[in-house]
């Protein structure tokens, strides 16, 4: 029995549709995360499963229990409020055992079971203290013991992580994990943040604003390699990725029966091996367009004697044992929330820009420095196919 | 002048001339410090005095012969003690009632929805803007005719429905996150307990200075009580002062001060012990 199963849900403010047809079923102690820019409804889909946002249509079952009419306080789910939600005029003891008191525990019950929580988190020096007297990471800790001390089916985290600077950030990722793998309740937890899902989550649902035209929110439900390995279309290609990937509108020509991508003065000619019919039909029904996706770190100086490309470097900032470079192609850039479900959509990238800045990650120390000219190579079986009708993979690596 | 000497001058010139400049704010302070503490002063001075002595000067206000009699004969020839009674049972009465309601209605202006939510709220503001004065009439034809006029609920009762209160609460509710009160929805809690044990307690200032001017309203009203109690024994200390000036051909100013100053120790004792409370409450909001 799936922990939490979620068929067709929707959403409406005021006739505005926030979530379409969310489908999602997320097995007993996964640790789910829910990923998605400003807008997509990530933190709404959260707060319906916790019972503090009605449903529009479709079914919630929590635990296999239809639970679209059960109330917050009956879901035994706990949640980690972005602002943690700590009552300011309750002490940290007061705080994690307000629910085991309000659920009629014995006193003794109580303090025995704070006592365990603020131990597992290092609290145990601060429970007589009340939240203002408390370091960001200290409250957050606090949110968490309250949300653990339950034992709740389901765990729900909104940002958490997102109040704290990045070193502590980083120390409560690693904190989070252990914690999922030591008590092994299922977690949903929403981030904006693509470096989070794809540390933290056994599987990362993307979610994507919905636009007039699309189907759904969800636009990938998969594992963190699977996200960055194949993405579905376009928007979870360019999402998911720390540098993001390059995506660009090349062209496909067809040379002496071999097929190769041209993007302005960049060409690459495919190995045999890719040379797909699907890829081939694809840019037939684009005028022999498609969409390309280089992750930067697929762009490397040429090997001596390798197929490469001549360009000069725009930008330069040597990271010590890695270099990030910038380079341009003239072609269009393809941005990664691009509306594929309008008309026309190759014709009105074309009729933008034609310049695209790329970013590429050159391993090692180089002595390189801008308007240097270099000799890059991509590698062919590195690079992702999108159809430039519909956003959508065409046999990626 | 020796060079430290000067040096040290200069390093203290800043502090003396700052200190000038804030002389005017001094002096403007300290008069208005006399003008309010004054009457209270005279009172005092008057209560310790012999009745006897019916004229003195404004200015002598330490008294050469200090003595209790006035409060004595207080207590040991009018009804001062059930006065205060009365006072303290309407006034208390009025308060913790008026609490209880007040924060429950704001409650439900500040959170709950329901229908004609706003239309209503701003019927009671608008209800704010009336003087009391203009609905003695009608509040007395009211009570007589429910057969409550001369009884404390009288006094008790119309005081309820000012909605001053309600607003006070509905603002400083407004201003406690959602998350908090969702929070404690996830740990179990329903409406009510929200309420009694997230909001309340957050209210803390706001409810005490409810409970301190509704305290302080009843304590002194002396206009409608004169008009819904005329019972003896029901009267409030207010009316029971006043009656001692006109029961008596000449007034007896030592007898009549000494009531006032036992009349006002309730108020200054309400006022010290909830100072703290009262002084957030009137500044909260002021500031996120």
């Amino acid at each position: 029995m799936s922990a939490i199963d979620i068929r067709g849900l929707g959403k409406h403010y005021a006739g505005t549709d926030v979530l379409r047809q969310v489908d999602l079923t997320i097995d007993e102690g996964e640790f789910i995360v829910l990923v998605g820019p400003s807008g997509c409804g990530k933190s709404t889909l959260l707060r319906i499963i916790a019972g503090l946002e009605d449903i529009s249509e479709g079914e919630l079952y929590i635990g296999g229990l239809l639970s679209n009419a059960v109330k917050a306080r009956a879901r035994n789910v706990a949640m980690v409020f972005q602002s943690y939600a700590l009552y300011p005029h309750m002490t940290v003891e007061e705080n994690i055992g307000f629910a085991l008191k309000v659920a009629g525990l014995s006193k003794a019950e109580r303090h025995r079971r704070v006592r365990d929580v603020a131990r597992s988190l290092g609290l145990e020096n601060l429970l007589q203290r009340k939240p203002k007297a408390l370091s960001g990471g200290q409250r957050q800790r606090v949110a968490i013991g309250r949300a653990i001390v339950r034992h709740p089916k389901v765990f729900l985290m909104d940002e958490p992580l997102s109040n704290l600077d990045a070193k502590l950030r980083v120390e409560m990722r690693a904190e989070m994990r252990a914690l999922h793998s030591r008590l092994g309740v299922t977690t949903v937890y929403v981030t904006h943040d693509q470096v989070e899902a794809l540390t933290l989550g056994t599987r990362v649902a993307v979610l994507r604003p919905i636009g007039e035209s699309g189907n759904t929110n969800v636009q990938q439900f998969a594992t963190p390699t699977e996200l960055f390995e194949r993405p579905h279309n376009v928007f979870v290609a360019g999402f998911m990725g720390s540098p993001p990937m390059n995506i660009l509108l090349a062209r496909l020509v067809r040379r002496g029966g071999a097929l190769e991508i041209s993007m302005g003065d960049i060409v690459i000619a495919l190995p045999q091996a890719m040379q797909s019919q699907a890829l081939a039909d694809a840019a037939g029904r684009a005028d022999g367009y498609i969409v390309i996706g280089v992750r930067p770190a697929d762009i490397g100086v040429a090997p001596p004697g390798g197929v490469a490309f001549n360009t000069r470097i725009t930008d330069m900032e040597m990271l010590g044992d890695h270099s990030s470079v910038s380079f341009s192609a003239r072609t269009p850039a393809v941005p990664f929330d691009f509306d594929f479900t309008a008309k026309d959509v190759y014709t009105s990238l074309l009729g933008g820009s034609s310049l695209t800045k790329i970013s590429a990650r050159l391993e090692g120390r180089l002595r390189l420095r801008a308007n240097d000219e270099v000799s890059l190579a991509i590698d062919p079986a590195r690079i992702y196919f999108f159809d430039a009708q519909t956003g959508l993979a065409l046999g990626n690596p | 002048m020796t060079s430290a000497s000067r040096t040290l001058l200069l390093r203290h010139r800043p502090a003396l001339n700052r200190q000038v400049s804030r002389l005017p704010i001094y002096i403007g302070v300290t008069i208005i410090a006399v003008l309010v503490l004054y009457p209270f002063v005279f009172m005092l001075s008057t209560a310790l005095r012999e009745s006897t002595i019916l004229r003195f000067s404004p200015w002598d206000l330490v008294p050469s012969d200090v003595t209790l009699a006035n409060f004595h004969r207080l207590f040991s020839d009018t009804s001062m003690l059930n006065w205060l009674g009365n006072s303290m049972f309407v006034a208390t009465t009025t308060a913790l009632l008026k609490v209880g309601i007040d924060s429950l209605a704001g409650y439900a202006f500040a959170r709950l929805q329901f229908k004609f939510k706003e239309l209503i709220f701003l019927l009671l503001i608008a209800a704010m803007m009336v003087p009391p004065a203009v609905t003695i009439v009608p509040r007395f034809l009211l009570l007589r005719d429910i057969g409550l006029i001369n009884t404390p609920w009288a006094l008790i009762l119309p005081h309820l429905s000012y909605p001053l209160g309600v607003f006070l609460m509905r603002q400083a509710m407004a201003t406690i996150p959602y998350e908090l009160e969702e929070a404690a929805k996830l740990d179990g809690c329903s409406v009510f307990t929200i309420y009694w044990r997230i909001v309340l307690p957050l209210v803390a200032p706001a409810l005490a200075v409810v409970v301190i001017t509704t305290f302080m309203y009843q304590w002194v009203d002396l206009l409608w009580p004169v008009v819904a109690i005329t019972n003896d024994g029901l009267k409030t200390v207010t009316v029971g002062i006043s009656s001692m000036k006109a029961e008596q051909s000449r007034a007896d100013w030592g007898l009549i001060m000494a009531a006032n100053t036992c009349a006002m120790i309730p108020i200054g004792m309400l006022f010290v012990f909830c100072q703290r409370y009262f002084m957030t409450g009137m500044t909260s909001g002021s500031l996120k």
